[in-house]
């Protein structure tokens, strides 16, 4: 675990520095509140920060009140020569979790840094639950909107698998991976607000029916742009019926325009799709999809992603199949 | 003050136990440190900068406390003090009984430092 300690003065930083590391800690060590700010700015912050209340740049307290409703946790431990009680009070009031005034008792802060921990575990545990619940209800929402359309929640797990797959071989960070994955079952959302006559129609759409059916990219956008968290699946919803050519809809968009993610689904989608028997079409061979994905490169689908499906494309028959091991 | 030591070598021990190497490397620091300190507390005391001495007294008093100065500490927390009273006469006898004070700490320092070599 990484712990950062800002103080400007030279000694009191090497002396915790070696008292840290002796605990088998990771220490980041800051001279002043403005470098300290910008650690803990970051996008991987360290979970525990040690400040003096006077320094220079920022003082502790100044960088407690901004880390107070931070997301994660930063447990800030708030170093002092001041033992007034109301600087005390003022310090925990401002966004300290505690404090310790100096001289330093290596036992004291062992102590301090152990409640950090413990803390910072629960968050943890609870932020790991609270993302379980919400991968849960968003599931079953993505579910309802397949069943309307009579399809297997096995078509959302693959599509789920193959744009995990991309997602990785694009080389982005787990947690987008995740969300890609996640997210991408919503694509189709929008159907919920398609008619059955349409829906669940067993001929080909007439030219009126596929014009309202492009709308179920709207609706999904619609249902879930409103939500903070699902920005990526309202993205996705929105535009995985773009082509990369600029002719699809709703917008219209080309190449890069479009949202990588919703280009993804769009080629996780379409493989599927085609792979799939449906009420107006019989399965296509795994065979026949790789020659029209490969021949829709640059028309219909992203060319960098039609590159990463012909390296992997045994994966997704297996996924497919039902004969690759799950991921997603 | 008499009770107080210039250089109380239990402090040493609790945060360092025998590790003569690291002692040394605060010293070192202690060494560059210090002086330039009490080089800004005597300017800020000459300028009557009530401000800047309360700053950097209570950088001292915190340092010192920290490696043991514990004299030092204390007189530096009565500069804190007396800065806020713009009592700048006391600040100069406070000053001139830290420099006394930091002199044989670092002195007792080094003589632990380099205990045994």
């Amino acid at each position: 675990m990484r712990i950062l300690i800002a103080d400007d003065d030279q000694s009191m930083r090497f002396i915790l520095k070696v008292q840290l590391e002796s605990w088998g800690y990771e220490v980041i060590s800051c001279k002043n509140g403005t470098e300290a700010m910008d650690y803990l700015r970051s996008e991987d912050p360290p979970r525990i920060a040690i400040l003096d209340w006077m320094m220079h740049g920022y003082t502790g307290i100044e960088i407690a009140r901004e880390l107070k409703d931070n997301t994660p946790l930063i447990y800030v431990i708030l170093f002092t020569s001041k033992t007034a009680e109301e600087d005390l009070v003022e310090a925990i009031e401002m966004g300290a979790h505690c404090f310790q005034t100096k001289p330093v008792s290596p036992g004291v802060l062992k102590s301090h840094i152990e409640v950090a921990r413990r803390l910072i575990d629960a968050e943890d545990r609870l932020q790991d639950q609270e993302r379980q619940i919400r991968i849960q209800c968003y599931s079953a929402i993505a579910n309802l909107a397949e069943k309307r359309h009579n399809l297997t929640g096995t078509h959302m797990k693959r599509i789920s698998i193959y744009s995990r797959l991309f997602a990785e071989q694009l080389g982005m960070s787990k947690e987008k991976c995740e969300d890609i994955a996640l997210y991408s079952s919503f694509h189709d959302i929008g159907k919920v607000g398609m008619s059955d006559t349409i829906l669940l129609s067993p001929d080909t759409y007439s030219k009126y029916e596929k014009e309202i059916m492009k709308t179920h990219t709207l609706i999904g956008y619609d249902i879930l742009s409103s939500v903070s968290t699902l920005r990526t699946a309202s993205l996705i919803a929105r535009h995985h019926h773009e082509r990369w050519d600029g002719t699809g809809y709703p917008d219209g968009l080309s190449g890069e325009s479009i949202p990588v993610e919703a280009r993804i689904v769009t080629l996780a989608d379409v493989y599927d799709a085609l792979r799939s028997e449906r009420a107006y079409k019989s399965a296509w061979a795994h065979e026949q999809v790789v020659e029209h994905i490969k021949e829709e490169s640059g028309k219909t689908f992203d060319p960098r992603l039609v590159k990463i499906f012909l390296e992997h494309h045994k994966t997704f028959k297996a996924v497919f199949d039902g004969t690759a091991v799950e991921k997603a | 003050m008499g009770e107080l030591p210039d250089f109380n070598r239990e402090r040493i021990a609790v945060l360092f136990g025998n590790d003569l190497t690291i002692c040394k490397q605060v010293l070192d620091i202690l060494k560059d440190d210090l002086p330039s300190h009490l080089d800004q507390l005597s300017e800020s005391i000459g300028e009557q900068d009530s401000r800047q001495i309360y700053k950097t007294a209570h950088t001292l008093k915190g340092t010192l406390a920290n490696v043991g100065a514990d004299r030092g500490s204390s007189l530096a927390q009565r500069m804190v003090l007396a800065s806020q009273e713009n009592n700048f006469e006391y600040c100069r006898k406070l000053y001139e009984s830290l420099v006394e004070t930091t002199e044989t700490f670092l002195a007792e320092f080094q003589e632990l430092a380099f205990e045994n070599t």
